[in-house]
């Protein structure tokens, strides 16, 4: 799959889009997902990096190849969680576009194009876009998340067939400017789940709205065995009530 | 389908649940959800051993996510934001 991208959204994406990555005790993860950023056709302004605390640091652990992608890397600690995370990641990235994507990911060599160019030539009142997620491998974990399509929020306007509820941090764009008039990540929430649906019903808030782009892929790695599944769904469960209590209804 | 998907679509929680989007996200994973579960799998593609095996990860998916949704009411009020 090759999407043609014309000049004008290489030098955007060049210049003016930020990767923003939380990463915690997941080096070799972390690694394979570096590799494939710096292997993206065009190249994002920067890939920033948010150590939340790992017990190695990332910066000490990972061996860099030379590219000429520019690499940042911060570090919370204590660890605070990938909410906090990403939000110093955005706090401390350059672009006025910030692409999300998350340590345990690979992307598509046009991801980052293919995003921005959703972004740059789509109307003003968009609020994010949000990418397709892949199972990345094949046991009965990822056939499952797979089949029930979990980190693809379905399209629910039948009048307005692309936009979808909510973004996933494994896959999605916004303006900087629409993040930061949302106020971020809720940091009160402290794990991986809710905190994105949180970000996007404050974006919805704001009489935007979101959309999906089948063409902008991540592979995604779920996480084997009963015990981590169990835990996933557990992290959701915990995130859903806070946004639920917090921000439903709109 | 996911517990946002369910209470934002407003798709179709009744048919599905036989209840409002906010009661549905409370009590997913019913016993008696078993058998539409079964239904969406024998349409599809699925072998009898991954239909089974997908049928008890949807039994822990959904005891995990209703645990988690439960326990945050005792630990709701913390502020870990600066």
């Amino acid at each position: 799959m090759s999407v043609a991208l014309p000049e004008e959204i290489h030098t955007v994406t060049q210049t003016n889009s930020s990767v923003i990555v939380a990463s915690r005790n997941r080096h070799q993860q972390l690694e394979e997902l570096i590799n494939s950023v710096i292997n993206l056709d065009p190249l994002p302004y920067e890939l920033v990096i948010v150590d939340d605390a790992s017990d190695k640091p990332i910066e000490e652990s990972i061996q860099f190849k030379e590219s000429d992608l520019r690499i940042r890397i911060f570090r919370n600690d204590p660890n605070q969680g990938p909410a906090k995370a990403r939000n110093t990641g955005v706090h401390r990235s350059r672009g006025s576009i910030l692409l999300f994507t998350d340590d345990d990911c690979i992307v598509h060599p046009q991801w980052a194009g293919i995003l921005v160019k959703r972004l740059v030539t789509g109307s003003p009142d968009l609020g994010g876009i949000g990418g397709k997620v892949i199972a990345r491998d094949t046991d009965i974990f990822s056939r499952y998340f797979e089949f029930h399509q979990i980190l693809n929020p379905k399209p629910h306007d039948k009048m307005n067939p692309k936009r979808v509820p909510y973004l996933v941090t494994a896959n999605c764009a916004i303006r900087k400017d629409t993040f930061m008039r949302a106020g971020g990540f809720d940091c009160n929430i402290p794990i991986a789940g809710g905190e994105d649906v949180a970000l996007s019903l404050k974006i919805l808030k704001q009489q935007l709205f979101l959309e999906r782009e089948e063409n902008a892929i991540v592979w995604h790695r779920f996480k084997p065995g009963l015990r981590n599944f169990h835990h996933t769904f557990f992290r959701y469960g915990l995130g859903g009530r806070y946004v639920v209590d917090r921000y439903l209804p709109l | 389908m996911s517990w946002i998907d369910i209470y934002l679509s407003d798709g179709n929680p009744e048919g599905v649940f036989n209840a409002d989007a906010q009661k549905a996200l409370t009590y997913m994973g019913r016993w008696r959800d078993i058998p539409y579960h079964w239904l969406v799998y024998r349409k599809s593609d699925l072998k009898l051993a991954e239909i089974l095996a997908f049928l008890v990860l949807d039994i822990v998916r959904h005891r995990a996510y209703r645990r988690g949704f439960n326990t945050l009411l005792e630990t709701k009020g913390k502020d870990t934001c600066e």
